[in-house]
C-alpha cells in the first residue's frame, strides 16, 4: 500500500488525503481478490518503522483505521472473509481501534471464502525474533529445531508461504515485510501509486505472476525435448 | 449458648421422633426419594423460598453478624449457592454415612464462626438457637411457598415435612429440644422470633438491595456482561421487591421494609407461575443440572461445555457485530493489563478478597480454607490444620460492601515465606509467623 504521499504530494493536497483515498484501493482489490479466487490476501497497512512518521499523521491514520473497520466489517463478513490483523503489539494503538480490530476478528473468525491478514504495526524481523522467543521458552532443544518447527511458532502460522507480492508505486524494497513467508515469493512492482491501484491492475499483476516459472531453486523439467539447462 | 426462657427445653419429638435415619419401616422415609423433602429439592419455587428463608435467616442478630464477617455469599454467590445445595443433597440424602460426614463438616466450618456483631454483641455459629432457626426458616418458607403459589400442604403432609427438617436438624448434632417438638408449638415458636428476636440487620438488607446489585455472571455467561448487567438490572429489584412482599408482615413492619404498590400480586403470581413448572417433564428442571448448567465453565471438560462454548461463541460474534455498527463511542480507558494474565486488582478481587468487603483479612483466608477444604472433600484430620492455622481475627469498624479503591490490609495476616520471595511482604507489614512445632 505503497504511494499515499506522493499521490497526495502531486495533487498538492496533504498527506492525510492520500490515506483517505487509499480506502477505495483496498476495498476494491479485495473484492477483486475474492473475485478471482484468492485464498489469502495480505495488506501491508503499517509497519513498526511507521511510528517515526509525525504524531498528528499517526493519529489520523488510527482514527481512519478505525473508521474502515467498523464502515466495511458487516460487508466483509457478508463477503465470507476471515479478518486478522498481523502484529497490534504496541501499546500506542488506541484502546478503541485495539477492540474493533479484536471485534472485527471475532465476528469474521469462522469465514473461510478468504482470509484477509492486514499487517498492522508489523514488522517481518520483529515475528522472528519473537518466534525465536517463543521456541526457546517452549524448550526444544537445538538439534530438533527445523523450518517447519520455527514456522510454527510465527504467528498466525497457518498463513501460507506468500506466492506474489504487489509493491505499488515502484519502490523496489522488501520493508521488512513477513520475512519468513516471502522467501520464494514472486515479485511485481507496478509504478502506479496505492490510490490509484484498481481492480484492473490487480488483474494484471495476477496476470504477470501466471506467466512466471516458480523453480522453487530447483531445475525446469525438460519440454519437448528442448535440452535441460 | 442457650437463651435462658427455656422455650426450646421440650424434649418432645417430632413426628415420629426420629434420629436421623430413613424412617421407620412402613413409613414414608425422612430423607431421601420418597420423602417430603426431596420433591420440593427440584420444584423452581424452592429458588424463591431459598431467598426468603435466606433473608429471614440474614434477619436473626446472630446468624446476620456471622454471614457479614465471614461469608462469600456477596463475593462468590453462585459457588455458595453450588455448595448450599450439594450440601443440602448429602444431608437429605439416603446415606447415614454420607450424612454424617457433611453434618461433621458443617460442624467444623460453623465451629470457627464466631466474634461480635457491630453492637459488640457476641455471635457464634454454632449457636444452638441460630441453628435452629436455620433450620426453621428452610422448613417455614417451604411451608409458605406452597401457600402463596395456591398449593397449601395438607396438615399431614405438613407434619411428616416438619419431622423431616427435626431429623435433619438433629443430624446435625443439635439437641432435639433447640426445635419445638410439633408442628402446633413450632408455629408460635416461629412468630416469637419473628416478632421479637429479628432485626434489620446488615446481612439482609444487603441481601434484599445489593446482592443483586452486584451479583457477578454465572461461569457459563460470565462472557457476556452488557447481557448480565441489563438482565440483573431489571431482575434485581423484581426479586428483592418479591422477597420483600413475601416476609411476614409484622417483621415487614418493625424492619421498616418498603411496601410497593402490586407487590403482593406480582410475588404470588411469580410464585403461581414458578409453581406451574411442575406441568413439565421430570427431570428438565433438576436443581442440580440447572445449577450445573449456569456454573458450568466453557472451557471445562464437561461434554456439554462444547454446547455452550458454541453458544458463546454465536453470541460473542453478535454482540462484536453490534458493537461495530453502534454509533462510534469514545476511547475506552487503556488497559494497563494488556493482555490476558490476571491483574492485581482482578486477582485480588477474584481470588484474596473472597468475602468481597475490600480488605485482606482473616474471613478471606478461612473462607478460602473453607472453599479448599470442600472442593478436595476432606475429612477432619486433613482439614484441621489449615484452619487452625490462621490467627484470631479482629473486628474492623465501618465496613463497606464495595469500596470504589481497593485497600489492600494486612495488618492481621500472620506469614511465613523463606527470605528474598517475591511475595514476602515489606518488613514494615511483616508480622512473625507463629512456629508451629507439632
Amino acid at each position: 500500500m505503497d504511494g499515499n504521499g506522493r499521490w497526495a504530494a502531486r495533487r498538492s493536497l496533504p498527506r492525510t488525503a492520500g490515506h483517505r483515498a487509499a480506502e477505495t484501493t483496498v476495498i476494491d482489490v479485495i473484492e477483486a481478490a475474492r473475485s478471482a479466487g484468492v485464498g489469502w490476501l495480505s495488506l501491508f497497512a503499517f509497519s513498526t518503522e511507521n511510528w517515526r512518521r509525525p504524531d498528528t499523521e499517526i493519529e489520523f491514520l488510527m482514527h481512519l483505521v478505525r473508521r474502515v473497520v467498523r464502515k466495511h466489517a458487516p460487508l466483509l463478513h457478508a463477503r465470507g472473509i476471515r479478518c486478522r490483523f498481523l502484529g497490534m503489539t504496541d501499546p500506542r494503538i488506541p484502546p478503541g481501534l485495539a477492540r474493533d480490530i479484536a471485534d472485527l476478528m471475532t465476528l469474521t473468525g469462522r469465514n473461510r471464502q478468504m482470509t484477509l491478514t492486514v499487517a498492522f504495526d508489523h514488522g517481518g524481523r520483529k515475528d522472528i525474533v519473537e518466534a525465536a522467543r517463543s521456541l526457546i521458552r517452549s524448550g526444544v532443544p537445538a538439534g530438533s529445531v527445523t523450518e517447519e518447527s520455527f514456522a510454527a511458532h510465527l504467528p498466525f502460522s497457518d498463513t501460507p508461504d506468500v506466492d506474489l507480492v504487489i509493491r505499488t508505486s515502484g519502490e523496489q524494497r522488501i520493508s521488512n515485510f513477513m520475512l519468513w513467508q516471502v522467501a520464494y515469493a514472486e515479485w511485481v512492482f507496478p509504478s502506479v501509486l496505492w490510490p490509484d491501484f484498481r481492480a484492473p491492475d490487480f488483474l494484471r499483476c495476477l496476470h504477470a505472476y501466471r506467466q512466471r516459472e516458480r523453480r522453487f531453486g530447483a531445475v525446469p523439467p525438460s519440454r519437448n525435448g528442448e535440452p535441460e539447462s | 449458648m442457650t437463651t435462658a426462657d427455656g422455650h426450646h427445653s421440650t424434649t418432645t419429638t417430632g413426628a415420629g421422633g426420629h434420629r436421623g435415619g430413613n424412617g421407620d419401616a412402613g413409613e414414608e422415609p425422612l430423607f431421601g426419594p420418597g420423602s417430603q423433602f426431596h420433591g420440593f429439592f427440584n420444584d423452581p419455587r424452592w429458588a424463591l423460598a431459598m431467598i426468603r428463608a435466606t433473608v429471614l435467616e440474614a434477619a436473626h442478630p446472630q446468624v446476620g453478624a456471622a454471614l457479614i464477617d465471614s461469608s462469600t455469599f456477596v463475593a462468590h454467590p453462585w459457588r455458595r449457592l453450588r455448595n448450599t445445595l450439594t450440601s443440602l443433597q448429602r444431608m437429605f440424602g439416603t446415606d447415614d454415612h454420607t450424612r454424617q460426614r457433611e453434618a461433621a463438616r458443617l460442624n467444623r466450618l460453623h465451629a470457627r464462626l464466631r466474634g461480635t456483631d457491630p453492637h459488640d454483641r457476641p455471635y457464634d455459629a454454632m449457636d444452638p438457637d441460630a441453628r435452629a432457626w436455620v433450620v426453621a426458616t428452610l422448613f417455614e418458607s417451604t411451608v409458605t411457598m406452597c401457600r402463596l403459589s395456591g398449593q397449601p400442604l395438607e396438615q399431614r403432609t405438613m407434619e411428616r415435612l416438619y419431622a423431616e427438617f427435626q431429623a435433619f436438624h438433629v443430624a446435625l448434632g443439635e439437641d432435639e429440644g433447640h426445635l419445638p417438638g410439633t408442628l402446633d408449638e413450632f408455629w408460635p415458636y416461629y412468630d416469637r422470633v419473628v416478632a421479637e428476636d429479628l432485626e434489620n440487620t446488615e446481612a439482609m438488607r444487603i441481601i434484599l438491595y445489593k446482592l443483586f446489585d452486584h451479583l457477578p455472571a454465572p461461569p457459563v455467561l460470565s462472557g457476556f456482561p452488557a447481557l448480565w448487567a441489563t438482565g440483573r438490572t431489571v431482575a434485581g429489584p423484581v426479586v428483592g421487591a418479591i422477597t420483600v412482599a413475601s416476609l411476614p408482615e409484622p417483621f415487614r413492619r418493625r424492619a421498616g421494609l418498603p411496601e410497593l404498590a402490586g407487590a403482593q400480586t406480582v410475588m404470588q403470581g411469580t410464585y403461581l407461575v414458578a409453581g406451574l413448572a411442575r406441568f413439565l417433564p421430570e427431570g428438565w428442571l433438576r436443581a442440580e443440572d440447572v445449577l450445573g448448567l449456569l456454573t458450568l465453565s466453557p472451557d471445562g471438560d464437561d461434554p456439554r461445555a462444547r454446547t455452550v462454548g458454541a453458544l458463546r461463541d454465536r453470541m460473542k460474534r453478535a454482540g462484536a457485530l453490534i458493537r461495530l455498527i453502534a454509533p462510534l463511542s469514545p476511547e475506552p480507558e487503556p488497559d494497563p493489563g494488556g493482555g490476558t494474565e490476571r491483574g492485581a486488582r482482578e486477582f485480588f478481587t477474584e481470588v484474596l478478597d473472597q468475602t468481597g468487603d475490600g480488605y485482606l483479612d482473616w474471613p478471606d483466608l478461612a473462607a478460602m480454607a473453607r472453599e479448599l477444604s470442600t472442593r478436595l472433600d476432606l475429612d477432619e484430620p486433613e482439614e484441621g490444620p489449615v484452619p487452625d492455622r490462621l490467627p484470631p481475627r479482629r473486628r474492623r469498624r465501618g465496613r463497606h460492601l464495595r469500596p470504589r479503591r481497593v485497600r489492600q490490609r494486612l495488618p492481621v495476616l500472620h506469614v511465613r515465606t523463606p527470605p528474598h520471595h517475591p511475595l514476602r511482604p515489606a518488613p514494615r507489614r511483616r508480622v512473625t509467623a507463629r512456629r508451629d512445632t507439632s
